[in-house]
């Protein structure tokens, strides 16, 4: 009986975790902009040919903040921001009453003119 | 002052991963920043200080030197081992004033637009749309920098319009570290800008056309491009048809251009008689494993620009996982009969979506393409009389000894004027295959014997034809750019060897030009093949 018990608490915190590891991400792109580029391609897909700025922070708002602006990621603008959501991030931000945000995305900043 | 970051490195790739390839360098140069340096032609000219720095530098380390801008030439003509410069940054646009045009000049100042080498086709469409201009053609796609999409000789299907080298009329180069070593070229009959505009570049001038046109397709090898003059003309709007076509009508069109009398008719698209009108663009889309399936036409035509038309770019663009085409691969490595069955399922991300209908500027329809895993893409200039013997030469071979994971296409872009521009022919036909490059397996033919059997077998056909600078070959292949070029190879190698000298040759070459026998260096070329003409073809004396 132990032995199962054991094993359904096992099954259950696995599940637990590939819950909170389960996550989508959001790309918005500007048409028109001209992505800054890497100085060598990387990796495949969409951002081989562009230089990738990360962020992965967390921001914590004193009682009378509401939110929050990351600044100086890319100082003369964005060409694409992949945004990354978890389960276990809303759930932060939910158990702290919205005071406690984690921010994960990967972005391309313009080219340079 | 222009700004190097130097990034050492063991290998190389391309953009569509035909490497990687060794290399120990690369360096990468920003102009001054605007707010420091106000004036465009200031950044400009020092910009090519440094880049002269750069090459001295190469020079007393006894080491080679190549730019490359975007890396999508899916070969190694961009790369080089020892010093590789990355010049995207180099964007740096000018207007060009009415007082900069030379007096004998066919092109009006408005139409004329000067861009740094590393400006790319995106970047100069959206630069030329706020100035109410565009580009006259473009590849099927943006991300080129110009300088790169000149030097392998980019083209599109612009029918009567040719290549993108085709819109430049002026090259500024640098062809050593000296000051004396940056030059300004253009074609003695058609000039564009005067002398005084050459003096603010601090360019010695050289108007020939001979040397032009060489340097026009230079394949990154007659020093470094630093900045062109195009030609571009006023916006315009291109309307976008998919549809099936015909192989009988596809064929017949492709190699008599006579579109008025084809029974392939777009009914919104005729004249007032009824007859159909010549497209700006075509072309034919083939599945090369079903001989029995219709081929599907994209034919586009010009438009005066109006304002208010549909947003051509979708709002959300999907794409396929990015694992599928290596998971193809490996499929037909070891089971090459799936191939036909992939290409039949893949009919719909390979091919235009049918019986569409677009609306865009040039910049719109030919927007950006993603990367979609490794890819080759082999390309031959053909007459287009000849399309009928080329295309079923091409799909005989892909079905006796492939098949192979790719599928063909042809379009079409007038002579060039460039000595090596590979769309030679009075009017080319582009034929290509397009697909997943694939590792060899007991399934498939090797992909580097494909690529040889390739040239055997259209040469044992006696098919003339050329093969696009940037795309796959067996370059290698001994005696194949005298069997495309015949004796304007010489006249090639006698410009650079006139405008370099010869150390700076061995700089400026690479792996490519070694083995396709360019780099040869003739220390007897005529000097006179570098001597600035006036009009009449007389040396001029007022340069």
């Amino acid at each position: 009986m132990k032995k199962y018990i054991t094993g359904i608490s096992a099954l259950i915190c696995m599940a637990v975790l590939l819950f909170f590891e389960s996550c989508y991400s959001v790309r918005i792109a500007s048409k028109h902009a001209i992505p800054e580029p890497n100085i060598m391609p990387e990796g495949e897909g969409y951002w081989r040919d562009k230089q990738v700025y990360t962020l992965d922070t967390t921001v914590k708002l004193k009682i009378l903040e509401s939110e929050a602006t990351v600044l100086n990621l890319c100082p003369d603008g964005f060409h694409s921001i992949e945004y990354r959501v978890t389960l276990g991030h809303v759930l932060l931000s939910g158990i702290t009453l919205g005071k406690t945000k984690k921010i994960k995305l990967k972005c391309n900043c313009v080219k340079p003119q | 002052m222009a700004t190097t970051s130097t990034h050492l490195i063991s290998q190389w790739d391309t953009f569509h991963q035909n490497g990687p390839f060794p290399a120990k360098m690369v360096l990468s140069t920003k102009p001054e920043a605007r707010h420091i340096m106000p004036v465009a032609i200031d950044r400009y000219n020092d910009a090519a200080d440094e880049i002269r720095r750069l090459i001295a530098d190469a020079v007393t380390h006894h080491e080679r030197f190549r730019p490359y801008g975007s890396t999508w030439s899916l070969n190694n003509i961009a790369h080089q081992q020892d010093r590789m410069h990355h010049n995207a940054f180099m964007n740096i646009k000018m207007d060009i004033a009415s007082g900069d045009i030379h007096p004998q000049s066919p092109y009006q100042h408005g139409n004329l637009f000067f861009f740094q080498c590393g400006n790319t086709i995106k970047e100069i469409s959206r630069y030329l749309f706020d100035h109410g201009k565009s580009l006259k053609t473009s590849g099927a796609s943006n991300g080129q920098t110009i300088a790169g999409g000149i030097s392998t000789g980019i083209h599109g299907s612009a029918m009567d319009v040719g290549s993108l080298q085709d819109c430049v009329v002026g090259i500024n180069l640098i062809t050593g570290p000296e000051p004396a070593d940056v030059v300004y070229i253009e074609r003695h009959t058609r000039p564009a800008l005067n002398n005084t505009f050459a003096a603010k570049l601090k360019s010695k001038v050289i108007r020939n056309d001979d040397l032009f046109n060489a340097a026009l397709v230079g394949l990154g090898s007659l020093g470094f491009i630093h900045g062109v003059v195009l030609e571009v003309e006023n916006l315009f709007l291109l309307k976008r048809y998919v549809k099936y076509i015909k192989r009988a009508e596809a064929l017949d069109l492709a190699e008599n251009m006579n579109f008025p009398n084809s029974s392939f008719v777009i009914p919104s698209e005729t004249d007032a008689n009824g007859k159909p009108l010549r497209p700006y663009h075509f072309k034919v889309y083939v599945n090369p494993y079903n001989a029995n399936e219709d081929y599907v036409a994209e034919v586009i035509y010009k438009k005066p620009y109006v304002p208010g038309y549909p947003d051509p770019i979708p709002s959300v663009r999907k794409a396929v996982y990015k694992e599928l085409p290596d998971f193809m691969v490996m499929l037909a490595a070891k089971y090459n009969r799936v191939i036909p069955l992939i290409i039949n399922a893949m009919k719909g991300t390979l091919f235009p979506k049918l019986d569409s209908e677009t609306t865009g500027t040039l910049g719109e329809i030919f927007w950006d393409s993603l990367h979609k895993g490794k890819a080759f893409a082999v390309t031959i200039g053909i007459d287009n009389k000849d399309t009928t013997k080329a295309l079923d030469t091409f799909l005989n071979f892909v079905n006796t000894e492939g098949p192979v994971p790719g599928a063909i296409a042809f379009r079409f872009a007038k002579a060039t004027e460039a000595t090596l521009g590979f769309t030679k022919y009075p009017m080319t036909c582009i034929l290509e295959m397009d697909g997943v490059l694939w590792d060899d397996g007991p399934g498939i033919v090797s992909y580097s014997k494909f690529l040889t059997r390739f040239i055997e077998v259209f040469q044992q056909a006696n098919i003339s034809f050329t093969m696009h600078w940037g795309k796959n070959a067996d370059w290698a292949f001994p005696g194949l750019v005298d069997y495309m070029f015949g004796n304007k190879k010489d006249a090639w190698i006698n410009a650079r060897s006139a405008l370099l000298t010869q150390p700076m040759a061995d700089v400026f070459s690479n792996d490519f030009l070694d083995s396709t026998g360019l780099s040869v260096y003739n220390a007897a070329a005529n000097p006179g093949l570098i001597v600035s003409l006036n009009k009449n073809g007389n040396p001029d004396p007022t340069v």
